[in-house]
């Protein structure tokens, strides 16, 4: 099926190869030939920005970086267009003006309506954890792979733990890298916690002169940015980080990252909290859901005490080596999250663990 | 006076060809409709479309025709999911199978003529057309000049880069 489908969105490519020869602008006799009128009616489209900014919308963010080298047309095209800027992780997205709540009684998944904070009072609030749903930057990280993903509900409760997609640089020299403007997330976050581990040695399979092999060192830190922490936020305080535990490793960028494949704890992991990482299926599934998932049971009403809650708290901490969700700032949208927080703050419940 | 529903309105090509056709396949065009409900006795006077030929603009009519009964889109269409896919329908993918000239004349056209649906499925098919490609394959493919010095384009290079070096 996916096959079929991806063979016939092709067919344009192979049919516009064979007819390559045709486009030839420069022939050799004056006469207004195919080649010349296909390219200008090409022209005509590309040289408009906004037709270019409509096809290009519909690209996959690694190519909208690559074809920034096209030629100067295309580079300040993908560097103006508000839309394309989005799509790239550089400003944030306006449209979405939603938060999820996960219920910790029932353990449910629902979004939020407005007002309800105001609604059901203080205990009502207490007894969820706030989450927005949000788009992984598919350049810089990744998640498990899909079968191996907790379930939407487990993502709900524990922040999910991501990985770097190649081995980060984290030498001076990449700082200027387009990367560094880009948010990890979008809608961003405006709070990451890490877990880095990095040897001195560039290469594993190098050893030191004297024969003695650097042992691996792990770092944690937290990142935080009203804005949106970027790509270069996380990299800049890892730098801190590095610099601080182990100075002497410091201007030289001889240091690597360990970066794994697989779902290794020990390695670099980075948790976007505030933010809950789903698909588009997910988000139909949850914001399409028109039940009203709010009743909860006596015992369910006594398991939302904020000692529960405390109690629970410390044992994701265990369990999950990261406190998933106390963070309430969301980036960019201050008037949304404001409602919620105030709540929190009023409450007296204080969750930043 | 005829129904809505089989009044036709004449179209008048670029090169002056006249094209009878339904009121409701043309209104598909935002252009077209905007012109009948200004020039108000539909059938009578024929409509200039200034930028498209007679063939592009059969073509166009064909994918209105078949589109004749589309619901209107909705405004509040949810713009991320939506601009994501690339996945064009069976029907239009075939009707997007001519060669380079004519998908950006019918590009052109239904930007011209404000047809946003025909639009979408013609920048999704150059969308499927260049993902994928290197940056001298589109310079390529599309005969474009590479207009950077070769410090500039060092520079986007490294503007690119974030990861180790393999």
């Amino acid at each position: 099926m996916v096959g079929a489908k991806r063979s016939a969105s092709s067919a344009p490519d192979r049919r516009m190869n064979s007819k390559k020869p045709r486009v030839n602008v420069f022939s050799s006799h004056g006469m207004l030939t195919r080649g010349i009128t296909t390219a200008m009616t090409r022209n005509a489209v590309l040289n408009t920005s906004e037709l270019l900014v409509g096809i290009l919308q519909y690209l996959h963010i690694s190519d909208l970086v690559a074809f920034r080298r096209v030629n100067k047309y295309f580079k300040a095209t993908i560097d103006s267009s508000p839309q394309l800027q989005i799509n790239m992780f550089l400003r944030s997205t306006t449209s979405c003006k939603r938060f999820w709540l996960y219920n910790h009684a029932t353990a449910s998944v629902y979004p939020y309506v407005r007002g309800d904070a105001q609604r059901y009072g203080d205990k009502w609030v207490v007894g969820h954890s706030v989450m927005r749903p949000s788009t992984l930057n598919p350049l810089l990280f990744k998640t498990d792979e899909e079968e191996r993903r907790p379930p939407l509900k487990c993502r709900a409760r524990n922040c999910e733990s991501i990985r770097f997609t190649q081995r980060p640089d984290v030498s001076r020299s990449k700082q200027d890298s387009i990367f560094h403007r880009m948010f990890i997330c979008q809608p961003p976050v405006a709070f990451v916690e890490f877990q880095i581990t990095y040897n001195p040695n560039k290469s594993s399979r190098r050893r030191a002169i004297d024969g003695w092999r650097y042992p691996d060192l792990p770092i944690r830190g937290k990142v935080r940015n009203k804005k949106g922490v970027t790509f270069g936020d996380l990299m800049k305080k890892i730098r801190e980080e590095i610099k601080e535990r182990t100075p002497e490793y410091l201007p030289s960028s001889g240091f690597r990252i360990h970066v794994s494949d697989k779902r290794q704890s020990r390695l670099s992991q980075v948790w976007m909290l505030g933010a809950i990482l789903v698909s588009e299926e997910e988000k139909k599934v949850v914001e399409g859901d028109v039940e009203d998932p709010r009743r909860v049971s006596p015992l369910a009403e006594k398991m939302r005490k904020p000692e529960f809650l405390r109690d629970e708290a410390e044992d994701i901490k265990k369990s999950h080596g990261c406190w998933s969700r106390g963070d309430y700032e969301f980036a960019g949208d201050p008037e949304m999250s404001e409602e919620i927080r105030v709540k929190y703050e009023d409450g007296g419940v204080q969750m930043d663990i | 006076m005829a129904s809505e529903a089989e009044q036709t309105v004449k179209l008048v090509s670029s090169d002056n060809v006249e094209i009878v056709t339904e009121r409701k396949v043309a209104e598909r065009s935002m252009l077209i409709k905007n012109m009948i409900e200004d020039l108000g006795a539909p059938g009578e006077e024929p409509i200039p479309i200034m930028n498209v030929s007679e063939a592009v603009l059969r073509k166009v009519l064909e994918w209105c025709t078949h589109h004749k009964n589309d619901p209107a889109p909705s405004q509040d269409d949810d713009a991320d999911s939506r601009k994501k896919t690339t996945d064009i329908e069976d029907w239009d993918q075939k009707f997007m199978q001519v060669d380079q000239e004519m998908l950006f004349e019918i590009i052109l056209a239904a930007n011209y003529m404000d047809i946003k649906a025909l639009l979408d499925v013609g920048c999704k098919t150059v969308a499927n057309m260049i993902k994928g490609k290197s940056p001298e394959e589109i310079r390529k493919t599309f005969n474009i000049q590479n207009d950077f010095t070769p410090e500039e384009e060092d520079q986007i290079r490294r503007e690119n880069e974030w990861a180790e070096d393999r």
